[in-house]
């Protein structure tokens, strides 16, 4: 029961915590909401503590906290793809910025010279 | 600050607006001989800056697309450093006429933005289901923030004068909505005056709506969290300030 108790109140401060982020403009709407998605989780889980082992059974795991294991592992994999895909479009932004100054400096250039 | 002595940019955001921008910068230069026009080109495909530039138009062209917002702040930008006075908004679609320009500009008079409002009795625009729900619940929340009758909170036909122009060319949110409603909490948190003025609209020349089950009910989703968000910094800045 207290493990449960904390979870919940741990995922409850993550979602305090990352809504301020977001009203505060340090976090993008699209970052937090798979954090809220994890948070809400936990706490309807610390709640309802025998959907957990109900879902791991259906699930087929033998121990329900290998599931949960296995699950946690899977959102933080999921939150890392995420950044990767932000990533390879923030870069490809960046070649794409760096390519068009240089075209403006090289025109700086060509009407300085001539 | 808004008679005729005032510099006015009018701006128009384009994403692929080949084909209505020529019309739409003809009927601005008829309309309002002059006004400047800046055209911001947001990542294209075609060749909207140059048919923009061959229109008369100045152009920015940004080097992807980077959404309304994003491309608002650049023109707000450009607006505020080469020291206009007052920048209206519109859309290069064609929705919107030059003729009510000056209307706008006239109700300027007493608030630092105006919303060119599509619901407020005159032209015949509708729009049906989710989406207007979401467009109707969003209007009501603006006239409280604002405690002025707003009926068309979405709205990209826009004046904003000196003092909009100087905080939105910063704080414009770039997010999806962010430009229209989040813009309107923004301006609350700085203390801008919005009003509107009921202007008649036309069916856009191009593209299509594209707000249908599933999608408009996502629509909803979006615009109940961003206003949930907008609103709980709006009371973090009231707090502070009090």
């Amino acid at each position: 029961m207290k493990a449960e108790l904390f979870a919940g109140l741990l995922a409850l401060v993550a979602i305090a915590v990352v809504l301020r982020m977001v009203s505060r403009r340090r976090l993008v709407v699209k970052y937090a909401v798979l954090w809220l998605v994890v948070s809400t989780v936990m706490v309807v889980m610390a709640l309802i503590p025998s959907s957990v082992a109900w879902i791991s059974d259906l699930a087929g795991f033998e121990v329900p906290s290998n599931f949960l294991f296995f699950v946690g592992y899977g959102l933080l994999l999921m939150v890392n793809l995420q950044h990767s895909t932000e990533l390879t479009t923030v870069e490809r932004q960046v070649q794409r910025l760096a390519e068009e100054i240089a075209i403006l400096s090289e025109r700086e250039d060509q009407r300085d010279g001539g | 600050m808004t008679g005729t002595t005032a510099r006015v940019l009018v701006l128009l955001p384009a994403y692929n607006e080949r084909e209505a921008l020529p019309g739409v910068l003809a009927e601005l230069h008829e309309t309002l001989p002059s006004v400047d026009v800046l055209v911001v080109d947001d990542g294209s495909r075609d060749d909207t800056a140059e048919v923009a530039r061959r229109g008369g138009a100045r152009v920015l062209r940004l080097p992807f697309n980077v959404g309304v917002g994003g491309a608002l702040r650049a023109g707000l930008l450009l607006a505020r450093r080469e020291g206009y006075d007052v920048v209206v908004q519109c859309d290069s679609d064609g929705q919107h006429p030059p003729a009510e320009i000056p209307r706008l500009l006239a109700a300027l008079a007493g608030n630092d933005l105006v919303i060119g409002a599509r619901f407020a009795g005159e032209g015949d625009y509708r729009v049906r289901g989710l989406r207007a729900l979401a467009m109707r619940f969003l209007a009501t929340v603006m006239t409280r923030v604002h405690r002025t009758p707003l009926t068309d909170v979405t709205s990209g036909f826009r004046a904003f004068g000196p003092r909009a122009v100087a905080v939105l060319c910063a704080e414009m949110p770039r997010e999806y909505l962010g430009d229209t409603v989040e813009a309107l909490v923004v301006a609350k948190e700085h203390r801008l005056r919005v009003g509107q003025v009921a202007v008649t609209m036309r069916v856009r020349q191009g593209g299509v709506v594209s707000h249908r089950g599933l999608r408009s009910a996502l629509y909803l989703g979006r615009v109940l969290v961003m206003l949930g968000l907008a609103l709980m910094r709006l009371v973090r800045a009231r707090r502070r300030s009090s």
